[in-house]
């Protein structure tokens, strides 16, 4: 069964300096949790590019097609409109309609996407590593799956970027 | 912070190859007059009024960034400050263009069915007037941008707090009459070749352009400065946000683009479709509808979609220049369809000009860098722009 090893931390560089040198020491960092987004702390997780761009961008071309298509379809095919005296196919009169709904739609599809992923919904109960890392602490979370994890190692690391206490769990509640 | 390239210098090749080819572009000028004067004259209009964007564009960055009171912007804000020293030149050269307004605006002399149209408005379409207010619109951009320009070098000195207040209460002046003037100027200098067409979005079509010029030139001007080794404290997070800004104000460009055609589509009134019909005819159709929006949205906003791309110098400089040479473009199917219905025609003096005032306004930015050491070095926000990390 895996455990974690929790490191509290008062100050966001000491916190990011601990992280970068956890992971290159090998530990594995199950997750750091701060009150804020701070910088560089991407870099110091060692984490990839978030793919949610990609959601967004297909979202986004769906939409676009979508309206183009519903358009035409509704206006020009299934019950041709004569507005103005001009075809029924008119691209230019499209347009509006397609930029919102490849916003709304890319927007849209992006934060249930995220949500998802994340396995966040309404009326979620947070599950906080240590109390105040809404507030002024910053946690560090190693995760310890086997005999290897070195924790004399790790509480040294900890120590070296000056934690403020360290606690071990089971899991997250 | 490395201390001798904190001062620019250029080499002494590039002031005299500079100097010829703006003398260049004013023989070519000559040359026009002689041959073809309405051609020649608005070839002049077309570069005076493309590099006076690109001036204005830089005080607006200084006035927007001051205003948000944001410090990212500070490690590379001289440049900004340098583009607006073409201001005064930029007047001369509108001076210059009332000499003309003879040979570009038919309001001057309105004959043919819409004259007395036209004659209606004269009070405001005269060229005393028009004359009057080119020192007008000038008079407020130069005290203003001179304004933020001296504060900031008066702060190099002695670091005091005020001259950041005094920056933010004059990019307030300025944001309000910018908008104003640039309004009115677009509309005397580039609607008025079409005396008796208008649009009431014309003016923010201009500055859409010119806010999307204005980030490609700084964009230039920065990365050719880095890779001489000069502006090392301008880090990839600076050039990022240049990159969502050219990707941002290509995307508002297309959004006010679009919407003046749109709307003037859609209603189908003769006095305000006759701007469009010339612009349907033949080539001008491709230049206008396909090309224009090409190099102003399509091929930025792509290009510069990736992260990667906003944060690499090569690929941010060839966005750049194919966004300043779209701005030209963007200007040239304003101005000449007028001229020659027939369609579009790219000669000697159109390339002429636009070398001979591109020359001077390098010339002028490159003397105005010298002059100041390249980063703030007593601003309050410059710490916070050393570190910026997104």
């Amino acid at each position: 069964m895996s455990r974690l090893v929790i490191g509290v931390f008062a100050d966001e560089d000491h916190v990011v300096d601990a992280t970068r040198d956890c992971r290159l020491a090998g530990f594995e960092i199950q997750d750091v949790y701060t009150p804020y987004a701070v910088h560089g702390m991407d870099e110091a997780m060692g984490l990839r590019r978030s793919r949610l761009t990609w959601v967004c961008f297909a979202a986004g071309a769906a939409g676009c097609a979508f309206a183009l298509w519903f358009q035409y379809y509704t206006q020009a095919v299934n019950w041709p409109i004569n507005v103005g005296g001009k075809d029924p196919w008119q691209m230019p009169a499209y347009v509006p309609i397609a930029f919102e709904l490849t916003v709304l739609i890319g927007g849209l599809t992006t934060m249930l996407a995220l949500f998802v992923r994340s396995r966040l919904f309404p009326g979620k109960r947070a599950k906080l590593p240590a109390p105040g890392v809404t507030d002024d602490k910053f946690a560090l979370v190693l995760l310890q799956r086997d005999s290897s994890f070195d924790a004399e190692r790790a509480r040294a690391i900890l120590a070296q970027h000056h934690v403020e206490r360290v606690l071990e769990s089971g899991g997250l509640s | 912070m490395n201390q001798t390239k904190l001062q620019f210098r250029t080499g002494p090749a590039a002031p005299k190859v500079l100097g010829v080819l703006a003398a260049i572009g004013l023989a070519t000028f000559a040359a026009g007059l002689i041959q073809d004067a309405p051609r020649a004259w608005s070839s002049w209009l077309l570069a005076a009024f493309y590099f006076v964007t690109l001036a204005l564009s830089a005080c607006f960055f200084l006035a927007f960034n001051y205003l948000a009171k944001s410090g990212w912007f500070v490690a590379l804000r001289r440049v900004p400050e340098a583009m607006t020293a073409w201001l005064p030149v930029a007047f001369v050269s509108m001076l210059v263009l009332a000499l003309g307004t003879g040979q570009l605006y038919e309001w001057v002399q309105p004959h043919g069915e819409h004259a007395h149209v036209i004659a209606h408005k004269s009070p405001f379409l005269n060229q005393w007037f028009f004359a009057a207010r080119i020192p007008i619109y000038f008079a407020a951009w130069i005290f203003l941008s001179r304004k933020l320009a001296a504060n900031s070098r008066a702060q190099d000195a002695d670091g005091d707090l005020r001259h950041t207040v005094s920056s933010w209460k004059t990019s307030a002046a300025f944001m309000v009459l910018f908008a104003l003037t640039l309004s009115l100027a677009s509309f005397d200098w580039l609607m008025s070749l079409d005396a008796t067409w208008f649009s009431t979005i014309f003016g923010i079509y201009q500055f859409a352009g010119l806010f999307e010029a204005g980030i490609a030139t700084i964009l230039v001007v920065v990365i050719l400065l880095r890779r001489r080794g000069y502006l090392a404290e301008v880090n990839d997070s600076h050039l990022h946000s240049l990159g969502q800004w050219l990707i941002a104000t290509s995307v508002f460009w297309a959004y006010i683009w679009f919407s003046q055609f749109m709307l003037i589509w859609y209603s189908n009134i003769p006095e305000e479709t006759s701007y469009y019909l010339i612009r349907s005819q033949g080539e001008w159709w491709t230049v206008s509808f396909i090309v224009n929006p090409a190099v102003n949205f399509v091929l930025p906003f792509i290009l510069l979609l990736p992260r990667a791309a906003k944060r690499s110098p090569r690929m941010l400089l060839r966005v750049s220049l194919i966004v300043l040479v779209g701005h030209w473009i963007d200007l040239w199917a304003g101005i000449m369809p007028r001229l020659m219905p027939q369609g579009p025609t790219f000669g000697y003096v159109e390339a002429g000009v636009t070398l001979g005032f591109g020359a001077a306004f390098a010339l002028v930015i490159l003397k105005k860098l010298e002059r100041a050491p390249l980063v703030p070095l007593k601003d309050p926000y410059l710490e916070e722009s050393l570190h910026h990390n997104i």
